[in-house]
């Protein structure tokens, strides 16, 4: 029993050492936004700040434009989350519960998207974008991320789980196919649609590749690239402060809203690996 | 009298019954439709796009004029291109190891605490949430050899400077410590599902027959988490294929082009030097990378599930 106890006791502090070691570069910036440029690599470091200041945040907001990056992050993530979610909720539950002509083919259609790295798609797609006239637009900035192959095929392994025979009773009772989605499948997709929500959030709000190509002008650059710029340093100049802080804003809406909805995040990720 | 009220109701029957299969196909189609036209025009349309440009000189402002196989000769001659597969290679086949192995040796840890468990979960898992831009961000400040944090730490106990983002094997060496520090998180959850999912009466069965710790792992759960393995090593592959915004972040490729990777140089090719085709050439390759992994994922499965 003794033995026992000490090979917990071990596992234990070995598991806080590499825990405490994983989140003390969040720690640390966390800490140095509210510090100035001469502290943040000052050793011993103050992790409690001596006379913590808002400067670094003024300056990131100020020079780096951060507010307005922030603003163009959240009505992109909105407006994506929103279509890509609604669609691909739709879309997975029709090719789950319904029959049709040529579900076969076109369910390998869809799933073969996922085979394609997103990446390899943009170089064409700037061109598309540019004919269709929407660089520099809310919908050019997430239009390519409208569906989500993954997406589909998630909700479809969720939709099994609704009996048909409840959809089929709503049928019977008069329920159209709309009505009966909404009404009778939706709320029993409930859980499956916040993790595709969570994994549609964590994507959008970090894009970069994307983004960078299709926005050109200063006042619709999301926070990836606003922050990204500012690592490059404004007039050859990095204000390494003000880094950290704008780096901050950037992580933070994630990590608040993961710290409401912990279980869902860490269900989402669960059920996004393994199969079935 | 019976005999009409029968016809009568057969007839109504037939009709309802042929009114919701017209309801449910306009239904179904206005739903497939869409999405069939998104994927061909956003997916498939780009993907045979880029195999046309291949055969183009092409750079956004002129009109493409055809080249032949100028694009596919220059990239046997091109030692960037295969030092970028080199570098992206590199990356890849450190990373995915060492953070699957990281990850699962963790999850096995805490699968097996008692108390705490969400606590150190959560705290990990956290840092896969570190949007990657922060996270290259974070990596570039703790590196940095005038300003960063792992220099001034080694001169306040009496140590020389490293040149850490300025010497090619540490720069890759830090690129491949973030894939880790942010990939931990995310990996260790996926193996905390799979193991949830092995039956625990095997362990105690394995148990009473005396079996250790090292046997048990070996015997019992790695041979359980097969699928779930297969499946993170394909996608870790498959995601460290594509590193990107991290060596933008913090060395640009450089120093001496020894972090540069095929995603870099593929949009370096197209956005910054004009060369489409050439460009559109690399996509290509990545993708029949990536779609070899896929293929092996698949064999794999299949075996898995004999």
């Amino acid at each position: 029993m003794f033995k026992k106890n000490l090979k917990n006791f071990i596992i234990l502090i070995f598991l806080i050492i590499i825990t405490t070691i994983y989140i003390l570069p969040v720690f640390w910036m966390i800490s140095a936004s509210f510090q100035g440029q001469g502290e943040i690599f000052k050793m011993p470091f103050s992790w409690i700040p001596s006379n913590p200041s808002l400067d670094n945040y003024q300056y990131s907001i100020d020079v780096g434009g951060l507010a307005k990056a922030m603003k163009v992050s959240i009505i992109a993530s909105a407006l994506m989350i929103g279509i890509q979610v609604s669609l691909s909720t739709i879309t997975g539950y029709v090719f789950c519960k319904y029959k049709f002509r040529f579900k076969n083919i076109i369910l390998i259609f869809v799933l073969m998207t996922v085979m394609i790295p997103i990446e390899i798609t943009f170089l064409p797609l700037f061109d598309l974008i540019r004919t269709l006239k929407l660089t520099n637009t809310y919908i050019g900035l997430v239009l390519p991320f409208l569906y989500s192959g993954f997406g589909i095929i998630y909700i479809m392994q969720f939709s099994k789980y609704i009996p048909d025979s409840i959809l089929e009773a709503a049928r019977i009772d008069g329920c159209g196919n709309i009505k009966t989605f909404i009404y009778v499948a939706l709320p029993m997709l409930k859980s499956a649609i916040s993790g595709l929500i969570i994994l549609a959030f964590t994507f959008i709000w970090s894009e970069f590749a994307w983004a960078r190509i299709i926005i050109t002008k200063d006042s619709l650059r999301p926070l990836s690239i606003v922050v990204t710029h500012l690592s490059k340093g404004v007039d050859n100049y990095v204000n390494y402060a003000g880094l950290v802080a704008a780096g901050v804003m950037m992580m933070g809406p994630i990590l608040v809203v993961f710290m409401l909805f912990q279980k869902n995040f860490i269900k989402s990720v669960m059920s996004s690996g393994v199969k079935g | 009298m019976n005999v009409l009220i029968s016809k009568y109701r057969k007839r109504k029957i037939l009709n309802t019954r042929n009114y919701r299969k017209i309801q449910d196909g306009i239904f179904v189609w206005s739903i497939v439709i869409p999405a069939m036209a998104f994927f061909t025009l956003f997916i498939y349309y780009p993907f045979f796009k880029n195999i046309y440009y291949v055969f183009m000189d092409y750079n956004y402002i002129k009109e493409p004029t055809y080249v032949g196989l100028r694009n596919i000769k220059m990239l046997f001659a091109d030692t960037y291109a295969f030092n970028a597969l080199k570098n992206t290679f590199l990356i890849t086949f450190v990373s995915v190891p060492l953070v699957l192995g990281v990850s699962l040796g963790l999850s096995i840890l805490l699968f097996n605490l008692k108390k705490f468990q969400g606590v150190f979960r959560s705290a990990i898992f956290s840092t896969y949430l570190v949007p990657l831009v922060v996270a290259s961000i974070i990596f570039k400040l703790l590196f940095g050899t005038e300003s960063g944090l792992i220099n001034s730490l080694l001169q306040s106990i009496g140590l020389n400077k490293v040149n850490w983002l300025t010497n090619p094997a540490l720069a890759t060496l830090c690129i491949i410590i973030i894939n880790l520090w942010n990939g931990t998180g995310y990996y260790m959850v996926i193996f905390l599902a799979g193991l949830s999912n092995i039956d625990t009466q095997i362990y105690e069965s394995a148990k009473v027959d005396g079996a250790d710790p090292f046997r048990i792992f070996y015997y019992i759960t790695l041979p359980s988490l097969k699928p779930t393995l297969i499946f993170a090593a394909v996608f870790a592959t498959i995601t460290y294929l594509r590193t990107f915004v991290t060596v933008e972040i913090l060395t640009e490729g450089g120093p001496y082009r020894s972090t540069e990777t095929i995603i870099k140089y593929m949009f370096d090719q197209g956005f910054k030097y004009g060369n489409v085709g050439y460009a559109s050439l690399l996509a290509l390759v990545v993708f029949m990378l990536t779609l070899i992994i896929s293929i092996i994922q698949i064999k794999l499965t299949r075996s898995a599930d004999d």
